[in-house]
């Protein structure tokens, strides 16, 4: 079997890197030099996409996509989005609002695949740059705003994406998000009623 | 949070409290640790099914759980009625 996984997030959040961290094969990028006010936070860019392929036990892989940072790239998404089977949403936690950058991507995920069926587990990057904001902020301001996906608060981790174990960590809980998804749904009160 | 002894996990209601953080001491058991965090997450179940749930080795389920509620990362919420 094989499932794909979609990294996105704003540019800068680590969504390359942490393809790069865990990948079994040698990730196609399509980064090229940034040549706009991107170039002020890095170098190089993502345009179109990267893949990343992890291999798990049997011939079982994860497919690891990652979506452009830029929103004028913003059709790669459309491509992207559906094929996915699980969502990973980095953040920069040192960006000046990561909070909206958040809500932009609740809001994109929202417009693109409406019901919120698809896991989403929130790697944070850079947290040790921003210290005295607490990780806190984010499962906060999801409980909020009432966001569920499959049902649950998406769990919100500290990432640094240059290290494999921790990719390594985020995705067995995106898998076992996936798992638990599908062997125990949530059964919204309109249905369970309707059933009796 | 209720307190319960090692043996009561085992018959409650388990509910999550927060995911443990990637660390040394969850290293090696991250897969099944992810797995049982998962399904609390969504569902509190009794500690007993949870190895029937997820098909974890008993013993291996049931030290898991006794170092997450240790950990303070899961609690227990009701005990199950005693039948009989």
């Amino acid at each position: 079997m094989e499932w794909t996984i979609l990294f996105m997030g704003p540019v800068g959040s680590g969504k390359t890197q942490a393809i790069q961290s865990i990948s079994d094969i040698e990730v196609l990028n399509t980064d090229v030099a940034a040549t706009d006010e991107i170039r002020q936070v890095k170098s190089r860019t993502t345009v179109s996409m990267d893949v990343g392929v992890l291999n798990l036990s049997g011939n079982d892989k994860l497919r690891l996509y990652g979506a452009p940072g830029q929103d004028r790239f913003d059709f790669m998404w459309d491509i992207l989005m559906p094929q996915a089977k699980g969502l990973v949403l980095m953040l920069n936690h040192a960006s000046a609002d990561p909070l909206a950058e958040l809500d932009h991507y609740l809001q994109v995920i929202r417009q693109r695949l409406p019901g919120n069926r698809l896991p989403l587990v929130i790697g944070v990057t850079h947290v040790d740059q921003n210290p005295e904001i607490p990780l806190s902020i984010y499962t906060q301001h999801l409980q909020q705003k009432g966001v569920l996906f499959c049902g649950v608060t998406p769990h919100v981790i500290a990432v640094d994406s240059r290290i494999r174990n921790h990719v390594r960590y985020l995705l067995l809980i995106m898998v076992a998000q996936m798992e638990m998804a599908k062997r125990f749904p949530v059964v919204s009160a309109k249905v369970a009623v309707a059933a009796l | 949070m209720t307190k319960a002894s090692s043996g009561e996990i085992s018959k409650q209601v388990l509910h999550l409290a927060s995911w443990p953080p990637l660390s040394q001491q969850w290293h090696d058991t991250a897969p099944h640790i992810t797995r049982i965090c998962a399904l609390l997450a969504r569902r509190p179940s009794v500690g007993m099914l949870i190895p029937v749930m997820l098909d974890i080795p008993p013993h291996i389920a049931h030290s898991l759980l006794e170092a997450l509620h240790a950990n303070g990362h899961i609690y227990p919420a009701a005990a199950l009625p005693v039948r009989g």
